[in-house]
C-alpha cells in the first residue's frame, strides 16, 4: 500500500508542475491581451526603484517626486484627458540580478508606456535589453555611466554623464589646494569610470594622485583597516571617497586611524547623502561632496514633503520628476500612449526642436493643445535630449557637510554636457 | 581702407559686446558693478552660466599660506587682487579665452614656487574649462631649491635636480611607509585572525560533532551583529547589555534551530549532505528576512568612533583592543571547556566517534545541543565584535565572511578546536599582509592560495589527524 503511493508521487508532482506551468502560462496570456487594451487607454507610469540593497536609501526622494509628478500630471487633466495609472517594481542593486531583471519583467507585463529607473548604472545595464526590446521607452535619474551614452533608442537619462561630474570635483579639489590626493574608490564601473575623469582633471590642474590611480576595493569589502593603513601611509592630504553605503564603514575606519575626515575628504553622488543617523556629529563637516543635477527649490522640496514627511534626501528626486513630466508629454504631443510615440516625441518636447518654453505640466499641456512646439524647462534644469538620449546641457551641485553630518548645497556649476 | 572698413565693422560689436558683459555683470552682482573691467576679484568664485572663474591658494612649498600677495590677472580680460588669509585668490571672467595669472617673481622666488605666472584656458560652458586653478607650483617638486625661479635656463636644469632628490626622498619616505606598513598590516590581520577564529571556532564544533558543514553559521554572526544593533540604536541599551541581549538571542537561535530542524533530520537519518543543502536554504532564508526587517543598509552599531593612538608603531583604538582581548578569553574559555569540563570531554569524545560515545554512556543529543546553543553563541559575540571592529554590520556580512570561515577552518583541521584558532590567524595574516604587494581588493585570493598549498602538502589540515581509510 505504501509503495503504491511512493510510486504514485513522481507521477502527481509532475502532473501538479504541468498544471502549473500551463496556469503561468494562461496568465501570459491574458496579461498580453490586457496590454492590448492598455494601449488604447491609460498613459501607464512605469518606475523601477531600489527599495533595498545599496541603493535603497534613494528609494524614499524618487518615489515621493514620481507620485508627486503623477499628482501634477492628474490634477492638470492627465494624458489624453484620461487620468494616467502607475505600475512599480522594487530593482534593489547589481548584487542582486535576479531581483533586478524580474522587478522590470513585472512593470513590463503592466505594458507601460514609460519606465522610470532604474537609478544605478549597473542595473541599467541588467534590464535595458528587456525594455528595449518591448519598445518601451526607459528614462533613468540617476545613470551617469558614460557608456550609458546612445545604448539604445529607448534609453535617456535625465542626468549627466559621470564625465562632468568628475570634471568639477577634480577642479574643486584642485582649488582647495590639495596636492596629494589618495582615492579610495569601489571596483564597479561607476566608481572606476568616476575616478579615471577626477585622476585626469586634478592632474591636469597640478594634483599628484598618490593613491588609487589604479587600486581599488572590493564592493563587498567588510574589512577596511588594511586598505585605510596603506592610504594613510601614502601620506595624503586629502582623501576622495567614490563608494555607495560601503562609505559609512569607510569613513569610520579613516576617522579611528587618523586621516582627516572633515574639510580634507571629498565624496561623489554615490556616497553624499545624510549621515546624521549614523556618524557622531561634526565627524565629516567640512567634507565636500558633489551631486549632479540641479539642487531642488525650496518650493520642490516642501512639495516633496507633503507627499511624504521627514524626508531629508533630495537626490534624484528633480530628475524623476522631470522624466516623468517628459514622458507624459511626450505621449500627449504623439496623441498616443504606446512607448514608441513616447519614445518618437521625448525629445521634442525637452525642446530639441526649439519651441515655447513652460515650467509645469499644466503650461506645456495647454501649449501642446494649441499644437505649438515646446522646451518643457523643470526642476532638474537639463536641456533637451540630445540623440545619445543624454541631456545636452546639465548642472552639477557642490555640497558641504553640516555640523549634524548632512549635506548641505554650496553651490552649482552649469555647463555643456560633452557628446561622447 | 580695408582697414577702415574692418574697423568699422568691428567697433560697434565690440561696443555691444562690452555692454553685454556689463549688463551681464549688473545682473550677477550689484556689487561689483562700479568699475568697467569685465574680470572681478571676488572672495570666492563659483562658475555659473554667464562667469567662469580663475582661481587658486597661494602656497609655499610647505604648503603654508601667502598672505598679502598681489596676482594679476591678464588676457581677455585684466584685474588685480591679493590673497586672502589663507592665501586664497580669485578673479570672476566673462569672457571665454585665455587668461594668464601672474605673481610677482621675487614673492615666487621667496616661496620656492617654481613658476610665477600661468596660462589657463576658460570656456563657461564647459565643464572642465570653466574653472581655471592655477597654483604656481608643481606638485612631487616641493623641495625648494632656492635658484628655481631664475632664468630659464637655470630652472630647467634645477628643475630636474630637485625632482630627482624629490624622487630619491619619496623612495626613502616609501620605504619608511613600507616598514611602518609591515606592522600595521600584521596588527590588522592579527586582529582580523581572532575575530575570525572566533567565529569559526563554533562552525568547527558543530562539524566536529555532527559532521555538518553549516553554511549558515555567517548568518548566526550577521544576528549577533544586528541584535547589537538593536539592542544600542533602538532599545538604547549600553553596548555591554546590548551585546549580551545579542548572545542570548544567538543562543537561543541556535537551541531552537536544533530542536526544530536539526534533531528532527538527524532521528530521520537524513544525510549530511543533504543537510548541508538545509544550511544553505536556510542562510538564504535568514539573509532576506534580514534584509526585509533590517534593509539593505550597514548599520552602525555604535555612531561613535574611537579615536586611534599610536601603540608603538602601530595605530589602535581601545574598542578593537578591548574586542582582540574578548576574543583571546573566549577562545581559551572554550579551550578549557573542550579539555577541561566534563561536559568538552563527552563533546570530544562524541567529535572522535560518535558511536563509541553513544556507547559508552554518553548522550550524544544532549551534547549536539549543548554545541549549537555554543556555537552560536560564539557566533553571535563574533558579530557583536566584528559589527565593532569593521564599524558597522550589514544583512550579508556574515555571507561574506563566510568562505573565509571555511578556508580557516579547513586549513587548521577539519573539526579541531585550535585548528580554527590558527587557520584563522594564517587566513588573517596573510590576506592583510599581502595588500603590501598585491592590489588591495585581491588579498584573500592570497590567503586561499595558502589554502590551496597546505592542503596539498598536508590533507588533513595543520591540526587534523590523518583518517584511516577502512
Amino acid at each position: 500500500m505504501n509503495n503504491v503511493r511512493y510510486k504514485k508521487l513522481p507521477l502527481i508532482a509532475t502532473a501538479a508542475v504541468a498544471a502549473a506551468l500551463m496556469a503561468l502560462a494562461g496568465c501570459g496570456s491574458s496579461s498580453s491581451g490586457s496590454s492590448s487594451s492598455s494601449s488604447s487607454g491609460a498613459f501607464v507610469l512605469g518606475a523601477l526603484f531600489p527599495e533595498t540593497g545599496s541603493l535603497a536609501y534613494l528609494g524614499p526622494a524618487e518615489t515621493s517626486a514620481f507620485k508627486l509628478a503623477t499628482k501634477d500630471i492628474n490634477a492638470a487633466g492627465g494624458v489624453l484627458g484620461k487620468p494616467i495609472t502607475t505600475a512599480t517594481a522594487d530593482v534593489s542593486d547589481a548584487d542582486h540580478a535576479d531581483q533586478n531583471t524580474s522587478g522590470a519583467q513585472s512593470v513590463l507585463s503592466k505594458n507601460p508606456s514609460v519606465i522610470m529607473g532604474p537609478a544605478s548604472s549597473s542595473v541599467v545595464k541588467n534590464v535595458y535589453k528587456s525594455i528595449s526590446e518591448a519598445k518601451v521607452p526607459q528614462i533613468s535619474m540617476g545613470a551617469t555611466s558614460p557608456a550609458l551614452s546612445g545604448v539604445s533608442p529607448y534609453f535617456f537619462r535625465t542626468v549627466p554623464p559621470d564625465s562632468v561630474q568628475g570634471a568639477v570635483l577634480g577642479n574643486v579639489i584642485a582649488q582647495d589646494g590639495v596636492r596629494k590626493l589618495a582615492i579610495a574608490v569601489f571596483n564597479d564601473e561607476y566608481g572606476t569610470n568616476l575616478r579615471d575623469v577626477v585622476v585626469k582633471t586634478a592632474e591636469a590642474a597640478g594634483v599628484q594622485v598618490v593613491y588609487g590611480e589604479k587600486d581599488t576595493f572590493d564592493p563587498t569589502e567588510t574589512n577596511f583597516a588594511p586598505l585605510v593603513s596603506t592610504i594613510k601611509a601614502t601620506n595624503p592630504d586629502a582623501t576622495l571617497v567614490i563608494a555607495f553605503d560601503q562609505t559609512k564603514q569607510l569613513v569610520k575606519e579613516m576617522s579611528s586611524q587618523g586621516l582627516d575626515t572633515k574639510t580634507k575628504m571629498y565624496m561623489t553622488d554615490g556616497n553624499t547623502a545624510d549621515y546624521s543617523k549614523d556618524f557622531t556629529p561634526g565627524l565629516i563637516t567640512g567634507a565636500t561632496g558633489t551631486i549632479p543635477g540641479a539642487h531642488p527649490s525650496d518650493a520642490f522640496q516642501a512639495k516633496l514633503k507633503a507627499i511624504q514627511p521627514g524626508l531629508s534626501d533630495f537626490t534624484y528626486s528633480a530628475e524623476t520628476y522631470d522624466g516623468s513630466i517628459l514622458a507624459a508629454l511626450a505621449a500627449q504631443k504623439g496623441g498616443a500612449v504606446d512607448g514608441v510615440t513616447v519614445q518618437k516625441n521625448l525629445a521634442a518636447v525637452s525642446g530639441a526642436k526649439g519651441g515655447t518654453e513652460c515650467k509645469t505640466y499644466k503650461d506645456c499641456l495647454a501649449l501642446l493643445k494649441e499644437k505649438k512646439e515646446i522646451h518643457y524647462v523643470g526642476q532638474a534644469g537639463i536641456g533637451p535630449f540630445n540623440s545619445n538620449g543624454d541631456p545636452s546641457k546639465a548642472s552639477i551641485g557642490v555640497y558641504k557637510f553640516s555640523a549634524d553630518n548632512k549635506p548641505v548645497y554650496d553651490h552649482s556649476q552649469e555647463g555643456a554636457v560633452p557628446k561622447s | 581702407m580695408t582697414a577702415v572698413r574692418r574697423k568699422l565693422r568691428k567697433y560697434p560689436a565690440r561696443m555691444l559686446l562690452s555692454a553685454m558683459f556689463l549688463m551681464l555683470l549688473l545682473a550677477i552682482s550689484g556689487v561689483w558693478s562700479t568699475t568697467a573691467q569685465a574680470a572681478q576679484p571676488v572672495p570666492v568664485c563659483n562658475p555659473t552660466g554667464t562667469n567662469g572663474c580663475v582661481n587658486g591658494i597661494l602656497q609655499d612649498a610647505n604648503r603654508n599660506p601667502v598672505v598679502g600677495a598681489t596676482v594679476t590677472l591678464s588676457g581677455k580680460e585684466s584685474a588685480t587682487t591679493t590673497t586672502d588669509d589663507t592665501g586664497k585668490w580669485a578673479f570672476s571672467v566673462t569672457a571665454d579665452g585665455k587668461y594668464t595669472a601672474t605673481i610677482d617673481a621675487g614673492v615666487a622666488k621667496d616661496h620656492g614656487l617654481k613658476a610665477n605666472a600661468e596660462t589657463v584656458d576658460i570656456e563657461k560652458s564647459d565643464f572642465s574649462k570653466q574653472r581655471g586653478v592655477v597654483r604656481f607650483d608643481k606638485p612631487g617638486e616641493t623641495t625648494s631649491s632656492p635658484s628655481a625661479s631664475g632664468s630659464a635656463s637655470t630652472s630647467s636644469g634645477s628643475s630636474s635636480s630637485s625632482s630627482a632628490s624629490t624622487q630619491s626622498s619619496s623612495s626613502n619616505s616609501a620605504g619608511a611607509n613600507f616598514g611602518a606598513r609591515v606592522w600595521q598590516q600584521l596588527y590588522s590581520g592579527i586582529i582580523f585572525g581572532l575575530m575570525l577564529a572566533l567565529m569559526s571556532v563554533g562552525m568547527n564544533l558543530v562539524y566536529g560533532t555532527t559532521g555538518l558543514s553549516s553554511f549558515s553559521h555567517g548568518e548566526q554572526v550577521t544576528l549577533g551583529g544586528l541584535m547589537a544593533y538593536v539592542g544600542v540604536q533602538l532599545l538604547h541599551m549600553p553596548l555591554w547589555a546590548a551585546a549580551i541581549f545579542a548572545i542570548i538571542i544567538g543562543a537561543a537561535s541556535g537551541l531552537l534551530q536544533n530542536e526544530l530542524v536539526w534533531a528532527p533530520l538527524r532521528r530521520k537519518h537524513v544525510g549530511t549532505m543533504q543537510q548541508m543543502i538545509v544550511t544553505i536554504g536556510l542562510s538564504m532564508v535568514l539573509q532576506y528576512l534580514f534584509q526585509f526587517f533590517f534593509g539593505g543598509n550597514v548599520k552602525g552599531i555604535t555612531t561613535a568612533v574611537d579615536q586611534g593612538f599610536q601603540l608603538g608603531p602601530i595605530t589602535t583604538d581601545t574598542a578593537t583592543l578591548v574586542s582582540a582581548a574578548i576574543a583571546i578569553i573566549v577562545i581559551i574559555g572554550v579551550t578549557f571547556f573542550l579539555y577541561r569540563t566534563r561536559l568538552g570531554r563527552a563533546t570530544r569524545a562524541v567529535s572522535d566517534n560518535a558511536a563509541l560515545a553513544s556507547a559508552s554512556g554518553i548522550n550524544v543529543e544532549q551534547v549536539v545541543r549543548v554545541v549549537w546553543i555554543l556555537s552560536c553563541a560564539l557566533a553571535a559575540l563574533s558579530g557583536v565584535l566584528m559589527g565593532i571592529y569593521l564599524n558597522g554590520i550589514a544583512w550579508n556580512t556574515g555571507a561574506v565572511l563566510l568562505l573565509l570561515m571555511f578556508s580557516a577552518v579547513t586549513l587548521g583541521g577539519l573539526g579541531t578546536a585550535n585548528g580554527a584558532l590558527v587557520g584563522s590567524l594564517v587566513i588573517g595574516i596573510v590576506a592583510d599582509m599581502s595588500s603590501l604587494f598585491i592590489p588591495n581588493d585581491m588579498r584573500y585570493a592570497s590567503a586561499l592560495a595558502i589554502l590551496i598549498i597546505v592542503l596539498l602538502l598536508r590533507p588533513q589540515g595543520l591540526f587534523g589527524k590523518l583518517q584511516r581509510v577502512g
